[in-house]
């Protein structure tokens, strides 16, 4: 792997490591009352959740 | 009350995080990133992530949470909520159009994954964990060749029929709470899964003594060496904000139709950026040191293109049978990543077929089973060709058109009329009611310049340099099984849009629009 891949490498994995820790650390942070209101797609009731 | 409190958040994250992830992370990723150069993909990639999925996520979300206060649920209605046009009626077809066309032939690549965890318990895949034969073993499940494993299509049809029946069993005896709850378990063990995967796959070495540059370090390269003569291509370009649209969901229809069952206090911002960065974690830091090294190591800079070329999802099911026959307890290991993938699958395309229920059950007034029952019919006989004239390349052709393409000119559409038509500072605000975290006041700029110029000018620069390449021609071997895959394609858009005039005539979209 040439400087340049390295570069790429540790410049893409910074950005979504550093995306995804600003957001866990924005779940765990968290109040009680705003949790319930962060979805994902499959804990979104369209009707059919039984 | 603090375990608790961390219990309840784990939850939450663990259900985005099962949401997030998908055969594209696996099985597409590695595709399209070996097709398009490697490294070279990776920098319109990123800069797609910053500039398009993100912003496209959060104005979904806004969009989808707003027009469903007023009972819409699919893109006809939502975009017909924030510019009350036929045009954007029309635009919004393809938000049921794309999920439509990809579930056709997600759910047959879906039913590989079940049936390579089959082949791993039996031991029939240990058998083919050659470079030799890896690719022939697949082949012929495919029903391109014939040989010692397969000698028709008929294994695969009926991994076909198991799987379509359990995602329509799934979908119409209401069973999408046990689908929540089996990926929030599912989604984390393939996600360490893939972590020890990636480790043995950075311990390979140099396997084969022939070939000393296939190494590691040759893998990693060829994912992540930049290529700057690559970025002048249309076709890169696209590809990468394809990739980006595919595996986040954005551009596909299915975020606005989700999103719209939110209540009016749920958060959208928060939400949409820990979906897209759940994703992004598992495919590019994990995803991305799987299969591309591994088959570059197996198969070599010339061979991992080949692969590639071949298919649109195949590179994951050649490279690792030879992955997990490196490893210890590779049969259950094997089993457990191609059952886990499974159900990533299931997560997935379940979801793609909401869009179309919604459209029937909001705009037409059906009823939530005649619409699964209509749904299903038309997706089982859309299926037959992707099954049957895989050789033809009619697959290839569907995920191209439909999954990046198609994605790519909707996601066109969502963002013109968010941030031009609906307005910036309202979509903004908007955006903001619930919201968990402030997004940066220069989304703004980025959401109304940016990612609308980014769009256009990918398609009018692949248009002018690439579009005829893509158009079939008398000449070629397959000239008539492409067009008459445009044509059926061309079909289902036709059929949705009499339908949404259908609805348009009986009163449906006067819900009221939003100021």
């Amino acid at each position: 792997m040439t400087t340049g891949g390295w570069i790429m490498l540790t410049v893409s994995w910074t950005i979504i490591i550093a995306l995804s820790a600003f957001c866990l650390g924005g779940v765990l942070r968290l109040e009680d009352s705003q949790a319930d209101h962060i979805k994902g797609i499959n804990k979104i009731d369209t009707g059919d959740m039984e | 009350m603090a375990r608790e409190r961390w219990a309840s958040r784990t939850g939450i994250i663990l259900a985005v995080a099962g949401s997030a992830v998908g055969l594209g992370n696996f099985l597409r990723f590695p595709v399209q990133a070996a097709q398009n150069g490697g490294g070279a993909f990776m920098i319109p990639y990123i800069i797609a992530l910053l500039l398009l999925g993100i912003p496209l996520c959060w104005v979904e979300w806004t969009m989808g949470r707003a027009a469903g206060g007023r009972g819409h649920g699919s893109g006809p209605g939502i975009l017909n909520m924030f510019w009350d046009h036929k045009i954007s009626r029309y635009m919004g077809a393809l938000g049921i159009f794309i999920p439509f066309m990809i579930y056709i032939y997600y759910v047959y690549i879906e039913s590989w994954c079940l049936a390579f965890a089959w082949f791993s318990l039996t031991g029939s895949l240990d058998e083919s964990a050659t470079a030799g034969e890896a690719g022939a073993f697949l082949s012929a499940y495919q029903g391109l060749a014939e040989n010692q494993w397969f000698t028709g299509l008929s294994v695969a049809y009926i991994f076909f029929l198991i799987t379509f029946v359990v995602n329509f069993a799934v979908i119409y005896r209401g069973l999408s709470r046990g689908i929540e709850i089996i990926s929030k378990i599912a989604m984390p063990i393939l996600a360490i899964l893939g972590v020890v995967i990636m480790v043995r796959v950075l311990t390979l070495g140099t396997p084969d003594p022939a070939n000393p540059d296939w190494n590691i370090n040759g893998g990693m390269g060829f994912m992540w060496n930049p290529d700057f003569s690559a970025l002048t291509s249309a076709k890169v370009w696209l590809a990468a904000a394809g990739q980006i649209f595919f595996t986040t969901s954005v551009g596909l229809g299915l975020i606005i139709t989700y999103s719209s069952y939110l209540k009016k206090d749920d958060d959208v911002a928060l939400s949409g950026l820990t979906s897209v960065s759940i994703n992004e974690f598992m495919e590019v830091i994990i995803g991305a040191s799987i299969a591309i090294p591994a088959a570059f190591i197996f198969f070599g800079p010339v061979g991992i293109t080949d692969i590639a070329n071949g298919g649109s999802f195949n590179l994951g099911f050649v490279t690792m049978p030879m992955v997990f026959n490196k490893m210890p307890l590779s049969q259950i290991l094997a089993f457990m990543w191609f059952f886990l993938l499974f159900l990533a699958g299931v997560t997935s395309s379940i979801s793609m077929l909401q869009p179309g229920i919604a459209f029937m059950e909001d705009e037409l007034q059906y009823s939530r089973k005649k619409s699964v029952a209509i749904l299903g019919g038309l997706t089982f006989i859309g299926s037959q060709p992707a099954i049957f004239f895989i050789d033809k390349g009619v697959l290839d052709l569907m995920d191209f058109w439909a999954g990046t393409f198609a994605i790519v000119l909707f996601a066109t559409c969502e963002v013109i009329i968010f941030a031009w038509v609906f307005g910036i500072e309202k979509g903004f605000t908007a955006m903001h009611e619930g919201a968990d975290i402030r997004v940066p006041s220069f989304f703004k700029f980025i959401i109304k310049y940016v990612t609308p110029t980014y769009l256009i000018t990918i398609l009018l620069v692949w248009v002018w340099q690439d579009a005829a390449n893509f158009i079939p021609k008398p000449s070629d071997e397959n000239f008539g099984y492409a067009i008459a895959t445009l044509a059926g394609m061309l079909g289902v858009i036709g059929f949705l849009i009499v339908a949404i005039e259908k609805a348009y005539k009986r009163g449906a979209f006067d819900k009221g629009k939003i100021v």
